[in-house]
Parts: structure tokens; C-alpha cells; sequence
């Protein structure tokens, strides 16, 4: 069903594309097409329009007679005629004008062109008209018509096809959001439907054991409770990241107070800190987020330690690393232990709620940190950089 | 009747062992994958519960590789996944039935006993032999409308005998079925057990010797 949607989309998203490059690529053709024709036109009037003035010019002369406009250069298809001030036609060649009454200036006849232009000679106003058949043009640019359009259509298949292409690209990353979230949903649900289940069935059993010997399972519902509480605050402190005010944070510190919070888990099970500080490490960020960062940092070190482990913390500018003894990370997985819900070795006990990992990452990314995690064959190392 | 219990939150894994003690099952509890195909390749089970997210090898691998080995316990699968493919998947591997978390304690409960009829030659919660009327659902046993008192351990190997109605069950079957992981029953015990329900049943004829291999009710 999803994935239809997702066809759906990457079809609209083609349609869309391939209708409006057609569009933009039928207007850019059209207007090709009218420029031209009216560049055309435009350059054999001009060309009209030099011929009928330089006839006019040497007919002017009283001497000259009209027929020197026979041995002078015209293009092909082209006309003139020259009427005298009684409108007879006293001189043409190429063929006899039709004109309906006299001009100046360019007129366009049926399929010719015409330029008119008068002057004065043996006192008497005479006309010059030098036409064009505009027919061979017209072919020749209706030929560009036809390769303008099919250029067209053949660009927009070429891209309807590319649009395809691409519009997997556009839809691919949505679709990740769409199955990351919907990952995350079904892990959530998972998440909250195991300790409703342990909730529902340690009900049962206390009614049915008409509320003797109950002890253990309301032990059983007061963890869970924990638990629950625990995944809701945390679900809800993705949303929260860098809404807070943001100052300038001194991470040195910041640590040392973290390890400071843990100092009775961190005695409990013996483990030696180390700090290495080259530095002061700072970063404009909100404090609470960078002391859900570190404390879960922190915290994953103390908590999948060993007894007598130990915990190496490195401080550079920019730089921070935490290092510790705990259970080496298998490779494969290295890449994993970022995501929602993940634990290696899912622990028998509800302790965390499988976030904190996913949290530091998304914190991370917030403040454009880098996130880092390596083994080698003692420690797990977790670093930092910005 | 023995059920192994595979899940992997340990309060739930506890409290599932714990309804279904007080409902008559002799229970076992596993929770990782490793541990159920131990145990249910080295132990003989009415039913398993499996849960489906589990460490070290998923409940669906589990049930296939238990199903490969011609493992044919009833298996109950709990997910908490409810997409048609994760359902249709669990069934497609060789789960006999799956049921979605948070579910209903009767209705886990009518299940397991559903699946363990189905794979018995009984077809009913209620069975009838002479004039005793046996209640697997409500464990009871009536006769002329008085209930008879009945230890859960005897009721366990009536059952057994009844859902395998005339076929014989075995010494090793019933030691199995009806005792705990950390007794250590002998034919001996079997047979003072017995004799025992006989006495209970005021029947010496309901359940028949098969001399050196076991007993079967007819």
C-alpha cells in the first residue's frame, strides 16, 4: 500500500516536471519560431525598402529614364513597378503591382510584401513599389515550425524519462524519513506493548490470587512504570533538542559534573576515571542538551562497565573522547548502536530505555557534532568532535 | 502439562510462568533464543510460548529451526508486532498461532489450551470416561454432581492420559510432563502416583497397564 503511495508521488512528481519543462520548451520554441519570421520579414523589407530608395534616387533625376531600373541588382522573387502621377503603371519588372491604393512605408499584400515610396519628377508625384512573394520564405520558415515542434516533443519524452529518473532521487530520501519513522513507530509500539502486557498480566494475577502473596507483582507493574516513564520522557526529549536558550558551554566542567552525579554507581562498581584535559573544550549550545549528551555518554560507560573497569576521558578544544572498559562492541554492530531501540545484548532488566544512544546522536547531529564510536581490543571509544 | 515460556523481559517471562502454574501447567522459562532451541530440543513440551524480539536468535528462527528438526510442539507465537506480514510470516515458519501483545490472560490461556487439543486425539475441554466427567478448562473432575479433590501433579498425568486417549504414554512421557525440572522422578514415583488417582477415581479399570512401557485410558 505504502510503497504505491510512493510510485504515486514519483509519478505526480514526473507529470509535474515533464508539464512544465514542455511548457517553458513550447514557449521557448514558439517564440523562436515568431522572432525569426518576424526577423525575417523584417530584414527583406529593410532589403525592399534600400532598393525602392535607391531606384527613387536615380529616377529623380529628370534625365534618367526608368529603364536603368532593369540592369539594376534585386533579389529573387521581387518586383517593381513605378506609376506616374496619373496611376498608370509606366515601368515594372518581375510582375505588374496590384496595389489598391497608393503608400508609403511597408504593407503586406496577400503573400507579398511591398515597399511604397513617392517622389517628385516633371512636377508630378510618382510612385515606386518594390513587392516580394513572401512564398519561399513562408516554406522555409514553416519547415523550421515543424522541426521547432518535433524538437519539442522529442525533449519532453527525453525528459519525462529523466524526470523518472530524478523524481526517485527527490522521493528516496522521504521515503528513508517515511520508513525510519515508521520503524521508530513499531519500535515504540513494541516498547510499550511488552510492559503493558507485564502490567496486564501481573493485574490478573493479583486479582486471581485475591490479593495475598501480591508483593512480587506489584514489584513486577512498579517497574514497568519506571520503564514507561522513563521511554515517554525520553521519546519526548526528541522533540526538545535545541529549543532551549543557548550560551557558551564549558564541557570540561560539564563532565566533571556528570561523573560528579554517578559517583555512587561509579563506587559501587569500582571503576577508576581518568581525565585528560589539553584545553578547554566550549561549544554554543543549550547546557541541558550537551548534559544529556555527556551524562548519556557517561552513563552507557558506567553501565556496561565491568567491575574494577575503567573510564579514560579526553579533552582536547573541539575534541572530546570517551573511552571505557565495558563489554567490547561487536564491529557489525558498531554502526547499529546509534539507533532507536537498540541494544546489543538486550538486557533481561528494563533498565534504560534503549534511547539514550539515539539521543547523543540526535544531539548531536542538532549541533553539527560528529559521533564516533571504535573498539580495539580493550577499550570502546566514543569521541567527539566540532 | 509442560509449557516453555521464551521471553526475554524477565517480569513478564516471570509473571506468564506464574498464571500459568496457578492455571494447572508445569512451566519452564528461557529467555533468549539460545536457550529455547536448548531447551526444546533436550526437553519434551505440550506448547511453547515464543516471543518474536528476542536476543541472540529471533523467535523466528527459533520456530524454524525447532520445525527443521521435526519438533512438532504446538507453538504459540507473542508479538508485538501487528502487521499482517508479521503474523503471516510467523504462521508461514510453523507457528500454530500467534497473539498480540498486550493480550487478554483468558484468551492466551483458551489458546494454549486450544492448541494442546488440537495436537490431541481429545477434541474437547470436556471429557466423559464411565461416570466421571473431566473439566480440562476448569480442571475439575465430577462425579454425580460432586466435585472430586484432585493434586494438580495427578490431575497433570489424567491429562496427559486423556489427551492421549488410546494411545499408550510412557514412564519417560508422564516423568517429563508432570514433574519439574529439579525433581528427579522413577517409574516408581509414576507408579505411586497411579495408584494414587485409581484410588481417587474409585476406578481400577479407567487407566490400564501396558506392562514395562506405560499407561492408556481406552
Amino acid at each position: 500500500m505504502k510503497l504505491d503511495q510512493f510510485l504515486k508521488a514519483r509519478l505526480k512528481i514526473t507529470f509535474v516536471i515533464s508539464l512544465i519543462s514542455t511548457l517553458i520548451l513550447s514557449a521557448f520554441s514558439g517564440s523562436i519560431y515568431f522572432f525569426y519570421k518576424k526577423q525575417l520579414i523584417l530584414e527583406i523589407s529593410d532589403q525592399l525598402k534600400s532598393i525602392a530608395f535607391e531606384i527613387a534616387k536615380k529616377v529623380e533625376n529628370p534625365v534618367v529614364d526608368f529603364s536603368i531600373v532593369k540592369n539594376m541588382k534585386t533579389p529573387p522573387d521581387s518586383y517593381v513597378c513605378i506609376f506616374n502621377p496619373q496611376a498608370d503603371v509606366v515601368f515594372y519588372r518581375g510582375k505588374l503591382c496590384q496595389i489598391p491604393y497608393h503608400f508609403s512605408g511597408f504593407r503586406i499584400l496577400g503573400t507579398d510584401v511591398v515597399y511604397g515610396v513617392s517622389f517628385k519628377k516633371e512636377a508630378g508625384e510618382y510612385h515606386i513599389y518594390v513587392g516580394k512573394n513572401l512564398k519561399n520564405v513562408l516554406r522555409h520558415i514553416e519547415k523550421l515550425k515543424f522541426i521547432l515542434f518535433y524538437l519539442t516533443f522529442a525533449i519532453s519524452l527525453i525528459i519525462l524519462v529523466i524526470a523518472f529518473i530524478i523524481s526517485k532521487s527527490i522521493i528516496s530520501p522521504i521515503k528513508e524519513v517515511f520508513e525510519k519513522q515508521e520503524r521508530f513507530t513499531q519500535n515504540v509500539s513494541h516498547d510499550l506493548r511488552t510492559p503493558l502486557t507485564v502490567m496486564s498480566s501481573n493485574l490478573y494475577l493479583i486479582e486471581q490470587k485475591k490479593y495475598q502473596n501480591i508483593e512480587k507483582n506489584i514489584e513486577n507493574i512498579k517497574k514497568t512504570v519506571e520503564y514507561m516513564k522513563k521511554l515517554v520522557s525520553d521519546l519526548l526529549f526528541f522533540s526538545q533538542i535545541g529549543d532551549r536558550e543557548k550560551t557558551r558551554v564549558n564541557l570540561n566542567n560539564l563532565i566533571k559534573e556528570q561523573i560528579n552525579l554517578f559517583t555512587p554507581k561509579i563506587q559501587e562498581k569500582n571503576i577508576k576515571i581518568e581525565i585528560t584535559e589539553n584545553g578547554t573544550a566550549e561549544i554554543e549550545a543549550a547546557e541541558r542538551d550537551m548534559e544529556m549528551l555527556f551524562g548519556n555518554l557517561i552513563e552507557n560507560a558506567i553501565k556496561y562497565n565491568k567491575e574494577n573497569g575503567e573510564i579514560i576521558i579526553k579533552i582536547k578544544p573541539k575534541y572530546i573522547e570517551i573511552k571505557n572498559t565495558g563489554k567490547l562492541i561487536k564491529k557489525e554492530n558498531l554502526k547499529k548502536i546509534f539507533e532507536r531501540f537498540y541494544r546489543e545484548e538486550k538486557s533481561r532488566t528494563t533498565e534504560g530505555s534503549g534511547l539514550g544512544l539515539s539521543i547523543v546522536k540526535e544531539i548531536a547531529d542538532y549541533y553539527k557534532m560528529k559521533v564516533k564510536v571504535d573498539v580495539n581490543d580493550k577499550y570502546n571509544i566514543f569521541s567527539i568532535r566540532w | 502439562m509442560k509449557v516453555l515460556v521464551v521471553e526475554d523481559n524477565e517480569e513478564l517471562n516471570n509473571t506468564l510462568k506464574e498464571i500459568l502454574e496457578i492455571n494447572g501447567y508445569n512451566v519452564e522459562t528461557a529467555f533468549d533464543g539460545e536457550e529455547a532451541l536448548d531447551f526444546a530440543t533436550y526437553s519434551e513440551y505440550d506448547a511453547i510460548i515464543l516471543d518474536i524480539m528476542l536476543p541472540k536468535i529471533d523467535g523466528y528462527k527459533v520456530c524454524q529451526i525447532l520445525r527443521q528438526k521435526g519438533i512438532k510442539t504446538p507453538i504459540l507465537m507473542l508479538t508485538a508486532k501487528d502487521t499482517l506480514q508479521d503474523k503471516v510470516k510467523g504462521l508461514d515458519i510453523g507457528a500454530d498461532d500467534y497473539l498480540v501483545k498486550p493480550f487478554e490472560i483468558e484468551e492466551l490461556l483458551a489458546r494454549i489450551r486450544a492448541l494442546i487439543r488440537r495436537a490431541s486425539t481429545e477434541k474437547s475441554d470436556v471429557i466423559k470416561i464411565g461416570d466421571i466427567t473431566v473439566d480440562l478448562a476448569k480442571r475439575e473432575i465430577v462425579r454425580d454432581g460432586k466435585k472430586l479433590m484432585i493434586t494438580p501433579k495427578l490431575f497433570c498425568i489424567l491429562e496427559q492420559l486423556l489427551l492421549n486417549r488410546g494411545k499408550v504414554v510412557t514412564y519417560e512421557s508422564l516423568m517429563n510432563k508432570c514433574w519439574g525440572i529439579n525433581d528427579y522422578p522413577t517409574k516408581e514415583t509414576v507408579r505411586a502416583n497411579i495408584k494414587l488417582l485409581r484410588k481417587i477415581l474409585e476406578n481400577k479399570d479407567i487407566i490400564q497397564n501396558v506392562s514395562g512401557v506405560g499407561y492408556k485410558i481406552e
